[in-house]
């Protein structure tokens, strides 16, 4: 019963650790905030993080780099066409380049069989379906046994190998603030999938 | 009437979708990252599972649907296993693509529902197909997973838009798709987005992988258990020759077979050492993996003439390889050169000669590109002596290198060049001679001199004329029954279909 919160908490969570370490303004300006007095939980925040437009982008973007479009026309959510072309691309070449061969298990060697131009794709489908299907649970949408739709506990589970798999990634670009030492970034990389 | 059913045994069953439920839990074996992909089939959500020949993608699928519905009674989901091997698919498009299909798909479902109270309503065409199912997911209370197998043929690249345009109107928050696909299917149509639409799962085996070497000791068991009762010479043990005649296949399941099945028809009293597994390699190489690309040759369509080109980098590769350092087992291309041809290099992944392990990785001198592990059958070939010894086997089984870089002046590839696809070209294969499908090594299911004499008195004179023949049709002439008619049904399949 409780999977679907669990995983949408976590993905929710963890996105939002990544997004601040990228884009600290956009985090640190909800907090402040939030420590308002005038700030009231009942109220809907315009400033909280939103899963499309923070995490996933509202729209696609063509014509990234058109000499005209301003600053506020660029998206800068996680999953954005800009943060995957001046960060993903590059934190996953990092990745591939750095890790050793034989270390990093079986989802790491999965990983180096992606492209650097279908990394972002591929994040982005997973942690839309994954998303979605948890929400499914937790706004009770499901008239018959949500068990019928997915089983909780893999949902869990790739929830976990997701973000496992994004935070690697991000981990390993130079613009990520707090980093992991890279070897320490492995060796938990490795103990989630034992 | 006389039948030539007993004339001949088959001792290969080389295709998972050949076998009863009985046999098919018998011969089948699966590793943990197997069952990750099995998992990833049952779960929610478009699928492509992408492999090469003989890699087991039927396998799987039939798995999954065995953890489903009505195979599993009490299984939350309902599973629709269906092979897509059906020549009209391959001869028609639009409008008439989508009727034999949702006939094809409706027919399988009404026969899984066969002994249940549940009714389905055929549909013959995309928007009641999608409706009826949906009602089916309603009336059983059950999420709807589809398995389409065979689906993809890139000699008929037509049939691929059509196929995909309906995979992606079918799929939704009840019904999810998978289908198989292998390196060389690129073409999707215009509406599907390959990496939006679905996720591509690809079966991989590697010797890194934890269980490898006890995955395919657990397939020789299963399917050639006198190997295990041979001698095998010191220092080897029968797990490690496993491993290493998986490894040397790329992990390819029906290249395993082969091997084993090699040996098994060998001396039974000779031992197993590094002689024999050395002879079993070059055999391969010889009577099963070169022969492949001429077999594959016709299936090809518009991509005949990438054959070519595709054996021109084999070589190259296996050349440069097995000339260093006693044989480097992997190459690193760089992505100019796969860029400049990629369906040639799609061929030598789809035959096995080649596997990708890295999509992009840093060259010495600069530069990125894939590195691929290469099929040990092929670079013993090249090494020098065409020996296998313990050191080699050694050094081949435990020890780290480096690969052999491919770069874009100056490398063996620097010289080739991909030729222009055909224009308008069919499935030559169709119009082969029906002679093409005599039994040996590259068609061990294939027909015998009777077998084909009897065809051609019919007027069966090709590969086409064959496979448009309907089972009665067959039924009646002399010497041929029920496992015959199997076993004419089975070369076709393997000489049309990818």
């Amino acid at each position: 019963m409780f999977g679907p919160f669990l995983g949408r908490s976590l993905l929710e969570v963890a996105f939002t650790a990544i997004l601040g370490r990228l884009d600290p303004f956009r985090v640190v300006i909800l907090r402040e905030m939030q420590l308002r007095p005038d700030y009231t939980p009942e109220r809907r925040s315009q400033a909280s993080i939103q899963w499309t437009g923070d995490i996933h982008a509202e729209k696609k973007v063509d014509d990234l780099w058109r000499a005209d479009r301003s600053v506020k026309d660029m998206t800068r959510a996680l999953f954005g066409d800009y943060y995957e072309q001046i960060f993903w691309r590059g934190a996953f070449q990092r990745l591939v380049d750095s890790v050793p061969e034989d270390r990093g298990g079986e989802w790491m060697r999965e990983l180096r069989r992606i492209t650097p131009e279908g990394i972002l794709p591929r994040l982005r489908l997973e942690s839309a379906r994954i998303y979605s299907a948890c929400s499914k649970g937790v706004h009770h949408e499901f008239l018959i046994p949500p068990s019928n739709f997915y089983d909780a506990t893999t949902l869990l589970k790739d929830a976990t190998e997701l973000v496992a798999r994004v935070a690697l990634v991000a981990n390993a670009s130079k613009d990520m603030l707090f980093q992991l030492p890279s070897q320490e970034a492995i060796e938990c990389f490795e103990r989630l999938q034992v | 009437m006389p039948q030539l059913d007993n004339l001949e045994s088959v001792n290969l069953i080389l295709a998972a979708e050949d076998c009863g439920p009985e046999e098919f839990a018998r011969l089948h074996r699966f590793s943990p990252n197997d069952q990750r992909v099995i998992n990833k089939l049952v779960a929610h959500g478009p699928v492509l599972l992408q492999g090469g020949r003989g890699s087991g993608k039927s396998a799987l699928m039939i798995a999954a649907s065995q953890q489903l519905a009505p195979f599993v009674p009490s299984a939350v989901v309902f599973g629709v296993y269906l092979s897509l091997r059906h020549l009209p698919l391959l001869r028609t498009s639009g409008k008439e693509y989508e009727e034999i299909f949702c006939t094809l798909v409706s027919n399988q479902i009404l026969s899984l529902l066969r002994d249940t109270p549940v009714q389905f309503e055929p549909a013959h065409d995309v928007a009641s197909l999608q409706y009826a199912i949906a009602s089916l997911s309603r009336d059983l209370g059950k999420r709807i997973v589809l398995l389409f197998d065979d689906a993809a043929h890139i000699g008929r690249e037509a049939s691929l838009g059509d196929f995909f345009d309906i995979f992606r109107t079918l799929s939704s928050s009840t019904v999810s798709c998978k289908a198989t696909i292998y390196p060389g299917v690129t073409n999707f149509g215009t509406r599907f987005d390959v990496y939006n639409d679905a996720t591509v799962v690809e079966i991989v085996r590697e010797e890194e992988q934890a269980g490898f070497d006890g995955l395919f000791t657990d397939v020789m068991s299963a399917r050639f258990p006198a190997m295990l009762g041979r001698e095998v010479a010191s220092p080897l043990k029968i797990d490690r020759v496993a491993g290493f005649l998986g490894q040397s296949v790329l992990g390819n399941m029906r290249g395993f077979i082969f091997a084993c099945n090699e040996i098994v028809e060998g001396p039974p009293d000779r031992s197993i050492g590094f002689s024999t597994l050395g002879e079993t390699l070059l055999r391969l190489a010889t009577n099963y993996y070169w022969p492949l690309l001429e077999e594959v040759s016709p299936k090809l369509g518009k991509y005949i003439p990438m054959v070519d080109p595709a054996k021109q980098i084999a070589e190259a590769i296996l050349r440069e390889c097995g000339a260093k350092n006693s044989g480097r087992r992997s190459a690193l291309v760089h992505r100019e050169i796969m860029s400049r041809m990629p369906k040639p290099f799609e061929i030598l992944e789809y035959a096995g000669f080649i596997a990708k392990r890295e999509s992009s990785r840093a060259l010495k001198s600069g530069g990125r590109g894939s590195r691929f592990a290469i099929n040990l059958c092929l670079l013993l070939e090249h090494v020098p002596g065409a020996r296998l010894t313990s050191d080699l086997f050694e050094k081949w089984r435990d020890e780290k290198e480096e690969p052999v870089e491919f770069h874009v002046r100056g490398s063996q590839l620097a010289g080739i060049s991909a030729p222009q696809p055909l224009e308008n070209a069919d499935l030559e294969i169709l119009n082969e001679p029906v002679d093409r499908l005599y039994k040996s090594r590259a068609y061990p299911y294939g027909l015998t001199d009777r077998m084909i004499g009897i065809l051609k008195a019919d007027g069966r004179v090709t590969v086409g004329d064959l496979s448009r023949a309907t089972d009665e049709e067959l039924d009646r002439l002399d010497y041929v029954g029920e496992a015959t008619i199997r076993r004419m049904r089975s070369v076709v399949g393997q000489a049309v279909w990818m």
